[in-house]
């Protein structure tokens, strides 16, 4: 993006974006941010510190045993009556999705909120195979009934206000009485989207995690949508990544005491719904009781392999999507996600997503809005080093197809690995923590953060010394990224 | 009651109804000799309901396994909460051709009938629980928060998809 786009073009769009969108993301993200202070603050620091443990551990596992888990859900799910087809990419997963809808002679899909079907680019194949296609979360409805791209992990409408959404859905539904109040427009969005549910042949879903062990997918959401859209239909397609595999049904436990609180400062997420295989209560409205029930779990892969083998990148898979790198980042909190871009997943984590699953352009475009203050990574539950992903991405943009082309012309003349990736401007930033403590004073680390300690200015404090003068980043390990064989920590 | 099980002391379930409340849910502690006047107290309006999997008996106004036209109609769904997480306020509802499902989601208030013996004190016991259901067969659950709610039209909703009022009885522990 950068390098198509002048300075003062993209200064000159992003001022464009603030002005239209800048008001409704910084309420919404600073209101989830206060959500999740009180969350974690009601958890204790104690407890959501070992939790946090315990969630990174167990994904690390269960990343590491990733072939062994396709194998095991594959066969938990068949035990269960379902189906399971691993997906190579996205025209490999929209191709059987679409077979399975023409299997079923199906009109009409009702969805419930995936960014994985975002990913994939799942609602233009079917429409263009002349299935409709209806979004039921309301957040995500309102994306597209606006034909717009979703700006958050969890909040794909977290750009809209609510005087925004009103004139939408008054411009496309007309209603007897304009509608304004949140309680009117999300009554008459209900009721529009009970018809398009109980119309519909095939529920689609995403999956928050997969439990390998019992073929069981686990659906966090608040507004029922998800188990309604099974309910009501007697195919049930669940779309999502292989990386959402969990060995065990214990191993979800930590995850279900997190991911609300992260996502949207609850101690819990309204629903957990755990379905394994095709569900037996019978489908609203209620017909033939002995009608066929089936259930498809379609994992993608769509780089994600490659991810794994991949040292810098392979921890991005450890996320679970909970979009709270993105509100506490500054800079998404201003602009938020249609600034930063990306294709589908954006700012935060979303550069590590990009880079995987699509490609470096598209994950270095959303790259230079990040400074390295590192204020996502305390917030984010599986300890992902986000600052250090952007680092990464950023290093392998700089350096171009070929990194180490001219690295022989200065071999033995330099007397630190240089990190040629890093501007000085960025480096300074990085190794702000490390400033002698009279300068930074006014840090961040010690003023600001809420409810968790900074552990990359105490890691920076014990340790500090020549190491730092060189290539850095807050959190990070020095010297070059992709050096790096497998990810350390300092603490 | 399940086998050697103990009863979990009194002070798990106000704990329960505590944390219950903070989640919005409200709850109602019964003997069980008074369970069905209980459960009746807590319906309002047309009630459908699900045939309880334990020994308490349905209020008598309610349809019990409804037609679609009844629960289209119904203003309250009773079903069995199969257990209960003191720590969250959370009830789990478990899905049945007994219609659990859609009783549960689709009118506007739910009212969940959960035994004293069923409230757990965290979600590591709840977990335990679910590990043996599952283990038996009945791998379908759905672990319940509150009311159905959405932030996404600019302010909090509560009762998008799912109902708008939770009540949670508690049989076989005294107020
Ligand atoms: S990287 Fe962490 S904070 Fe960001 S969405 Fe993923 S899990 Fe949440």
């Amino acid at each position: 993006m950068s390098s198509e786009e002048s300075r003062a073009g993209k200064a000159a769009r992003i001022r464009a974006i603030l002005d239209a969108e800048g008001e409704a993301v910084a309420a919404n993200a600073r209101h989830l941010n206060d959500r999740r202070y009180e969350a974690i603050d009601e958890l204790g620091a104690e407890r959501y510190e070992e939790l946090r443990e315990t969630v990174r551990g167990i994904k690390e596992d269960a990343i590491d045993r990733l072939p062994e888990l396709l194998a095991t859900v594959e066969a938990a799910v068949e035990d269960n009556g379902g189906e399971v087809y691993v997906a190579d990419d996205a025209a490999d997963a929209t191709d059987y999705i679409e077979s399975v809808c023409a299997g079923l002679d199906a009109e009409s899909v009702v969805k419930s909120k995936s960014m994985t079907t975002e990913e994939i680019g799942v609602n233009e194949a079917l429409e263009e195979a002349g299935v409709a296609v209806h979004e039921t979360d309301l957040g995500e409805l309102v994306i597209q009934l606006a034909d717009e791209t979703p700006s958050h992990l969890i909040g794909p409408g977290f750009h809209k206000s609510r005087e925004e959404i009103a004139r939408l859905f008054n411009e496309r539904f007309d209603p007897e009485e304009p509608l304004e109040t949140a309680d009117e427009l999300t009554a008459f969005a209900r009721d529009y989207l009970a018809d398009r549910i109980d119309e519909a042949d095939v529920g689609m879903t995403g999956a928050n995690f997969v439990v390998a062990e019992t073929g069981t997918i686990a659906l966090v959401t608040n507004e029922g949508n998800a188990r309604k859209v099974i309910e009501s239909t007697n195919h049930h397609v669940a779309v999502t990544g292989i990386e959402k595999l969990l060995p065990t049904l214990e191993s979800l436990r930590p995850f279900v005491e997190l991911i609300g609180r992260t996502a949207t400062g609850q101690s819990a997420a309204i629903y957990n719904t755990l379905v394994s295989g095709p569900v037996n209560s019978p489908p609203v409205p209620f017909g033939d009781p002995d009608a066929e029930r089936t259930f498809h779990l379609v994992l993608i892969d769509n780089g994600r392999r490659a991810m794994r083998e991949d040292p810098d990148l392979r921890e991005t898979l450890y996320c679970i999507r909970c979009g709270a790198c993105n509100n506490s980042c500054a800079n998404f909190q201003s602009v938020g996600g249609h600034a930063f871009g990306g294709e589908t997943y954006t700012g935060g984590i979303g550069t590590g997503w990009e880079a995987g699953v699509h490609d470096l352009e598209s994950a270095g475009g959303m790259n230079d809005f990040c400074t390295g203050c590192s204020r996502c990574e305390p917030a984010c539950p599986v300890k992902i080093d986000i600052p250090w992903l952007n680092t990464v991405v950023r290093d392998r943009v700089n350096r171009g197809a070929d990194p180490g082309e001219f690295d022989f012309l200065v071999e033995g003349l330099v007397p630190d690995d240089e990190h040629g990736g890093i501007d000085r401007q960025k480096r300074f930033f990085g190794n702000f923590p490390t400033l002698p403590s009279r300068e930074r004073s006014w840090s961040r680390c010690s003023a600001s953060t809420p409810a968790v300690t900074c552990r990359h200015s105490a890691a920076r404090r014990s340790s500090s010394g020549s190491r730092h003068a060189g290539p850095s980043h807050p959190g990070s390990r020095s010297g070059r990224p992709s050096s790096i064989p497998t990810p350390t920590r300092t603490t | 009651m399940s086998s050697g099980r103990s009863a979990p002391t009194t002070d798990e379930v106000a704990r329960y109804a505590e944390r219950a409340a903070a989640a919005g849910i409200e709850t109602t502690r019964t003997p069980r000799e008074e369970a069905t006047a209980a459960i009746g107290a807590a319906c309002r309006g047309e009630t459908v309901a699900t045939v309880l999997p334990f020994d308490v008996d349905l209020p008598a106004g309610a349809t019990v396994d409804p037609t679609t036209a009844h629960l289209e109609a119904a203003d309250t769904g009773v079903t069995a909460g199969t257990l209960a997480v003191a720590e969250y306020g959370t009830v789990v509802v478990t899905p049945t051709t007994r219609k659990e499902g859609s009783v549960s989601l689709l009118p506007e208030r739910h009212v969940a009938v959960v035994r004293a013996s069923d409230v757990v004190a965290d979600m590591l016991a709840g977990f335990d629980r679910l590990g043996e259901a599952f283990a038996a067969g009945r791998n379908d659950a759905v672990l319940v928060t509150g009311p159905s709610a959405t932030a996404d039209m600019g302010e909090l909703v509560e009762g998008v998809h799912g109902p708008a009022e939770m009540h949670v009885v508690i049989v076989g522990s005294e107020p």
